[in-house]
């Protein structure tokens, strides 16, 4: 039975480019919790990047469930600008809204923004819509 | 004005904290606690006490550039 359910954008601050002042940015963020094992995460917001092909998170979040970094799978991760980011591919699980997923997930160093991608997260829906004049996100599964 | 205009800010309380991690109430209005890293202000939320549905953390993203993902 497939379910649809909605989250509001999360507000972050941001500064408006042509006044300079500082605004309210609205992002598609959404709050999750990952495990590993017995461990797992406070939950956290993480933005849903259409955009990128796999998950990636900071490390720290890696470290903080017991993962040993660099004995998963090692590969890299290329941003806009050509930058490479080294990163260690992990199984977790990935609680989101009253759901939980065994997804693969990057994790990297020197890395702050948890990116949720669509291997590993939209392809867990039928449908992923981002509604910009309402400021929401809406999922089908 | 200015203290007029930042009022209206939803997020005018995360101003300190540019390129940190957070820790927000439930209602997303007060942070508990702020570290450079996720994984050190989880150790922070542990000493605090703090359990599940107490706090969510976030990135408070660099003020003034566009976020590219």
């Amino acid at each position: 039975v497939s379910q649809t359910f909605t989250f509001p954008y999360h507000f972050f601050l941001g500064t408006d480019l042509q006044t300079k002042k500082l605004v309210d940015i609205y992002r598609p963020a959404v709050p999750v919790v990952i495990a590993y094992g017995s461990s797992r995460t406070l939950p956290f917001y993480a933005h849903v990047d259409s955009g990128a092909d796999e998950s990636l998170f900071p490390a720290s979040l890696a470290f903080e469930i017991g993962i040993d970094l660099k004995k998963g799978k090692k590969g890299k991760s290329v941003g806009i600008g050509k930058i490479e980011i080294p990163c260690y591919t992990h199984k977790v699980t990935l609680y989101f809204y009253k759901f939980d997923f065994q997804v693969e997930i990057d994790f990297a160093e020197n890395h702050q923004i948890a990116l949720l991608g669509r291997k590993g997260f939209f392809d867990l829906f039928k449908r992923v819509s981002f509604h910009e004049k309402k400021k929401h996100i809406e999922f089908k599964i | 004005v200015y203290n007029n205009f930042m009022a209206k800010l939803k997020s005018e309380f995360l101003i300190p904290y540019e390129n940190k991690w957070v820790a927000l109430t439930p209602d997303n209005k007060k942070v508990i606690a702020s570290a450079k890293d996720v994984g050190v202000l989880s150790k922070k939320l542990k000493n605090l006490k703090i359990k599940h549905g107490q706090a969510i953390m976030m990135y408070v993203s660099p003020f003034d550039a566009n976020l590219v993902l």
